[in-house]
């Protein structure tokens, strides 16, 4: 590994833009940026693009294969299940509810846990001590273990899978923020920022801010897979999104009662969602390898 | 160099490590089908959870399926082939002239189940028998109320007001007395509901003070006795070495309790099961591609009817009920609804009981006969009606509402707008008895093999009242021809009674039979002789598993 | 030494305060009535609230109810169900042993493939191993577990046979329960099919602990590799290879042993997820330990068993932290001075 250059030449672009330029240097994670594109879209068009309503049932067209099997049809192109529904609007809709829920989710506890890290990072003395033990045990916990008690508290529903996951994430989003925020408030330019008068508010905003901003996208887009994780986790165990809600993990635990007739209804779903935490995972690990690379230089 | 890289030596433990993980895995799969435990252990595949080990309290098939066959045995029983009634523990029955005595004489040296909580002294006796069904008539009986004192079955046919005396002749012989001739009472007594307890085990609970554990921790004279069950989870069966007809060939009998019908196919496939117990539709279609595993088909004694509301116009009128039976598309039905799985039922019995007459089987689908009909009763430009279409799966109907929706098709070129109509099970039911339906689709599985057993809960006037007659019809021709029926003993005299009973039906239209559907049992190839009764229950006495 | 004791004595304590006014405050938490939160009785009729309410000290201040609770929690009063109507303390420990002899065979194998994995991705020399290692980690990291679970079902259960798909022994054996450890039972016990009994337990454990594995043997080989090659870059590395080791010597005195420490880590922090992944594992392969019971409750809404699963599965994490903590300490010196306040 080439700990120096011997020729370096100046390098004007804008932070991001170099970024960007070494995480497309990576093949692996351009792809998987295309695809997480593609599923983004889809959570937000899907519901739209779907042919049929994914509640609909025909009862005459019960479990029909995909349409690249010989006995398929062309106007359900994935296949139907069980009941006569159409998978592919099935799971156009349910990517938006995995998928998007899990990203809508990420979004909400990252800006809560802003907030509250942020204020927590400021602050000092008994507050800081006791938050400290909070998160302590808080951090402990798995995610998954603490939305499950909250969806044991609020009962079963996808609503109260989505706060529940939300719920479940703020600790770790408080955690990240605040150790970020004492670790940057001790820095010089802080302190010469405050020196020349900055308040907390302009502190934060100028100084603190565009510093951990990249740090967040990539511990976020990190927490993306966790979060659509548990939702359909809560969803298959039959505790999240409930029975006909064309949610990935409700659906694939629906279809389970038919898979060995028709592994499609269960393989379907599950290569959507497998694509959709594979592609999230992939893009997040090459932020982070580029991010490091950008340092080094 | 190459030699003492130590990442090689790891490769080369870790491989050995997945050698020796596989080798486990294959010495395990070679030992298992050869372990001679296993070889004598069967495993079934149930639905269900019992409500209780004693089938007298209950009307359930799960419960009859996983108790009735195994632990007990009955005066007497029904041959699975023929029908007919013959003996069990009773060796001989003589009945009077006047049908009106029945004199049981028993089997010598019949042994209870000696468990971990009751030896037994004596074998079986009259005692036995009379403390079984004292026990069912007298309310004063120490016994009556423990487990609720509900008898449904015996309630249902009337049994207290039928018996009126039961005499204990001497040891082995047993006389019952009954208050009016009834040509059903031996096929009664050999239904899976009339099993025979121990006098003595009873005795034993009331000086110990635990008469409730008489229906927990059964003791039977049958094939099987009881050693352990876990609720939701097993039930576990020992032989009972000592059966008066011969030891089992199996040493344990264990039913995996499985509700979820996928999972239970999951099980058979994986040999975590042996034989299965009402696969669906479905998947007796997939399980038939499976060369290792067999299908058995019987019939069932079971009816899926359309049943019209006759309190409610139009459906008063028998010719407006004429017209709309005459637009049933039953191989439609059969095609969809039972994936072929059942016969086109033209009568309330099935072809295989003997009361089958085949005069009364001329139904067609006919839309102009209908439109006719409909006319000329005053409805040329239809009407509007509620199909009620059962909630649940049944044997008899694996799916009412996509039944519902053929009708409704057929409806409507006949003019008549149909809405299909369906509650939860418990809302459905309550309302169905309230009477609040126009025409319902629903259906009916024997109890035992006597046709009296359709002709009187189904379209009686006291049925009627009960509430079991869902079509709230009734016609005292009808009454009369199956009481005549029940009261006479020669079989071909009550066929024809019941042909003139089926011909009124007919006429009269109050319901429509749609399907007589098969039962299905599926198994792996290598059990064999599993007992399979058409009237519900499954007996494991002669199963044994041979090679595979 | 003494100080870091301390410091965890305190943290264990205000653990255990947490996590008990966690579970007590769930009593207030549920919908259903309190008293019958506690003592687990569904409805309770006017004439035994009084008496009931009195025996909970419901009329005193919380912080009395509160101690009162922990006194009940102490002795094994943990209430009964409202379904089963038996005691909870019983049933969740009767189902925990199964629980954790399945989440400690997954990490076990997770160790035995993670580690030599991970110290192959890390090496320089194979950069073609070091790549698929890694796509195969992040596909295995990616993966649903039940989603997985169903692929193994489907492929090596339904399709190959080898396989059983649910519970832990095939009801043909009738192992009596001592210990609750199923393969102990099994060789303590003194039936004559013990060894058929034991392969049975085997095949029953292999996709289960297969399954389980997953999550962790991705995350080991993944730091494991990250560790290793700190280490290997580190001076006194450098300094031992020029004075001569072979790779092997280099691995064994030093690699190893330095090498591992971020893993005894990172098993302790992701402990807890592994016992939430044994969770699902159980509800897909009918496992009857304390996840697919709690996962059981919370469908039937069970509260009084709701409270006590979590209870125990709670205290089991954070148990089990503080032990891979000490197990941490005991390897890495430098640990017992920083990490103040910290699991």
């Amino acid at each position: 590994m080439v700990k120096f250059r011997f020729f370096s030449s100046p390098n004007n672009s804008s932070p991001f833009r170099q970024l960007w330029r070494l995480f497309q240097r990576n093949h692996f994670a351009l792809v998987a940026s295309w695809v997480f594109a593609f599923m983004l879209l889809m959570a937000i068009l899907g519901p739209l693009l779907a042919p049929y309503s994914p509640y609909m049932q025909q009862s005459d067209m019960l479990l029909v294969p995909p349409s690249w099997d010989v006995n398929g049809f062309i106007q359900s192109p994935f296949g139907t299940d069980a009941l006569g529904r159409d998978i592919l609007s099935r799971i156009l809709v349910g990517i938006s509810y995995s998928f998007g829920l899990g990203i809508l989710a990420v979004i909400l506890a990252l800006s809560l846990g802003l907030l509250i890290g942020t204020l927590a990072g400021f602050s000092k003395g008994v507050k800081a001590s006791f938050l400290n033990h909070v998160l302590d045990i808080a951090l402990t916990m798995p995610s998954l273990l603490i939305a499950i008690v909250i969806v044991a508290i609020l009962g079963p529903g996808i609503a109260n899978s989505f706060w529940a996951v939300v719920l479940a994430m703020l600790p770790q989003f408080i955690h990240h923020i605040r150790t970020e925020v004492t670790d940057m408030l001790d820095k010089d330019f802080v302190i010469a920022y405050r020196l020349d008068g900055a308040n907390n508010m302009q502190v934060f905003r100028f100084a603190l801010l565009p510093n951990m901003i990249e740090n967040i996208i990539i511990f976020s887009t990190m927490a993306i897979s966790s979060s659509v994780l548990d939702i359909v986790v809560l969803g298959f165990i039959g505790i999240g999104a409930q029975s006909p809600e064309p949610e990935l993990g409700t659906m694939i635990a629906d279809s389970l009662g038919v898979f060995y007739l028709s592994p499609w209804t269960v393989m379907l779903p599950g290569i959507t969602l497998f694509l959709c935490i594979l592609s999230t995972n992939i893009v997040g690990d090459g932020l982070r390898h580029a991010l490091k690379e950008r340092r080094l230089q | 160099m190459l030699k003492n890289n130590p990442l090689i030596k790891v490769t080369l433990i870790f491989r050995l490590g997945i050698t020796a993980l596989l080798c486990l895995s294959v010495v395990a799969c070679g030992k298992n089908n050869q372990a001679v435990l296993a070889h004598k252990t069967l495993l079934y595949c149930s639905e269900g959870s019992p409500e209780t080990f004693n089938p007298q309290l209950v009307t359930s098939g799960t419960t009859i399926d996983a108790v009735s066959q195994q632990l007990y045995n009955r005066l007497v029983k029904i041959n699975p082939e023929t029908g007919l009634v013959v003996s069990d523990l009773a060796r001989k029955v003589i009945v009077s002239k006047d049908a009106m005595r029945y004199r049981f004489y028993l089997r010598k040296d019949v042994e209870f189940h000696s468990t971990k909580y009751f030896t037994p002294t004596r074998p079986l006796t009259s005692e036995d028998i009379l403390f079984t069904f004292s026990r069912i008539l007298h309310l004063d009986h120490e016994y009556n109320m423990v487990g609720g004192g509900l008898y449904p079955f015996f309630n249902g046919m009337g049994f207290d007001t039928l018996i009126e005396q039961i005499i204990v002749v001497d040891d082995l012989t047993i006389e019952f007395r009954l208050s009016e001739p009834q040509a059903s009472f031996l096929a009664n007594m050999a239904t899976d509901f009339a099993v025979i307890l121990s006098a003595e085990y009873a005795e034993q609970l009331i000086t110990t003070d635990q008469k409730e554990l008489i229906d927990q921790l059964p003791i039977g004279t049958g094939p099987f006795k009881f050693n352990e069950y876990k609720r939701d989870h097993y039930i576990r069966y020992n032989a009972h070495k000592n059966y008066w007809d011969g030891q089992p060939k199996l040493e344990q009998v264990i039913y995996d309790i499985t509700p979820n019908n996928s999972n239970r196919v999951a099980k058979l496939l994986t040999k975590e099961c042996d034989v299965l117990g009402y696969p669906s539709s479905a998947d007796v279609e997939f399980l038939k591609q499976k060369k290792d595993i067999d299908i058995v088909e019987s019939v069932s004694m079971n009816v899926s009817y359309w049943a019209f509301n006759t309190n409610v116009p139009p459906f008063d009128n028998a010719n407006v009920r004429k017209a709309l039976s005459y637009v049933v598309d039953r191989q439609a039905i059969i095609d969809a609804v039972y994936f072929n799985h059942a016969e086109p039922a033209s009568t309330l019995v099935p072809p295989s009981s003997w009361a089958y007459s085949e005069e009364n089987t001329d139904v067609e689908m006919s839309l102009e006969k209908a439109r006719a009909l409909l006319i000329q009763e005053g409805f040329a430009e239809g009407f509007e009606m509620d199909i009620w279409a059962m909630p649940v799966q049944r044997v008899y109907n694996p799916n009412a509402t996509k039944m519902a929706e053929i009708l409704q098709q057929n409806l409507a070129q006949v003019g008549v707008k149909a809405n299909i109509v369906s509650y939860d099970w418990g809302t459905f039911r309550k309302k169905l008895a309230k009477g609040e339906h126009d025409s319902v689709l629903i259906g009916w599985l024997a109890d035992n093999s006597d046709p009296d057993n359709f002709y009187r809960p189904l379209l009686s006037c006291a049925a009627a009242f009960s509430g079991s007659n869902r079509s709230a019809w009734c016609n005292d021709d009808y009454d009369k021809s199956i009481l005549n029926a029940l009261t006479t003993p020669d079989p071909e005299i009550r066929k024809e009674y019941y042909k003139q009973a089926e011909k009124l039906i007919y006429e009269y239209s109050p319901l429509v039979p749609i399907a007589h559907a098969l039962r299905y049992q599926v198994h792996r190839n290598y059990v064999e002789d599993v007992e399979f009764n058409p009237y519900g229950g499954i007996g494991f006495f002669q199963a044994y598993k041979g090679q595979n | 030494m003494l100080n870091y004791f301390y410091r965890k004595l305190s943290l264990l304590f205000f653990i255990t305060f947490g996590v008990t006014v966690f579970v007590f405050s769930l009593n207030f938490l549920f919908p259903t009535d309190v008293l019958s939160n506690m003592s687990g009785i569904p409805n309770i009729g006017e004439e035994d609230y009084a008496a009931l309410a009195e025996q909970y000290y419901l009329n005193n201040s919380v912080i009395i109810q509160y101690f009162a609770f922990i006194g009940r929690i102490w002795q094994g009063d943990w209430g009964v169900s409202f379904i089963t109507g038996t005691s909870i303390y019983s049933q969740v420990f009767r189902v925990l042993p199964a629980t954790i002899e399945l989440a400690i065979y997954a990490l076990l194998y997770s160790f035995i493939v993670a580690i030599p994995l991970g110290i192959l991705a890390s090496s320089e020399t194979y950069p073609w191993l070091d790549k698929s290692i890694l796509a195969l980690s992040i596909i295995g990291f990616s993966m649903p577990i039940f989603w997985l679970a169903l692929l193994l079902i489907l492929v090596f259960s339904i399709g190959l046979g080898w396989f059983p798909t649910s519970g832990r022994l095939s009801l043909i054996y009738n192992i009596p329960s001592s210990s609750g450890f199923l393969l102990f039972d099994i060789i303590r016990s003194n039936v004559d099919y013990k060894v058929e009994a034991f392969f049975d337990a085997l095949r029953h454990l292999a996709l289960p602990t297969f399954v389980l594995a997953a999550y962790p043997t991705t995350v080991l080989i993944r730091t494991t590799r990250q560790s290793m090659k700190d280490v290997m870059n580190t001076s006194y590395v450098k300094a031992a290879k020029a004075k001569g080791l072979t790779s092997g010597q280099l691995l064994r005195r030093h690699g190893l042993r330095n090498g591992l420490l971020p893993v005894i880590q990172m098993l302790g922090m992701h402990f807890g997820t592994v016992i939430t992944l044994a969770m699902v594992t159980e509800v897909i392969f009918a496992w009857p330990g304390v996840g697919s019971w709690l996962v059981d409750a919370i469908h039937q809404r069970d509260y009084p068993a709701i409270q006590g699963g979590l209870l125990v599965i709670s205290g089991m994490v954070f148990i089990a932290t503080i032990l891979f903590d000490l197990l941490y300490m005991i390897f890495d010196p430098i640990a017992r001075i920083r990490g103040h306040g910290k699991i």
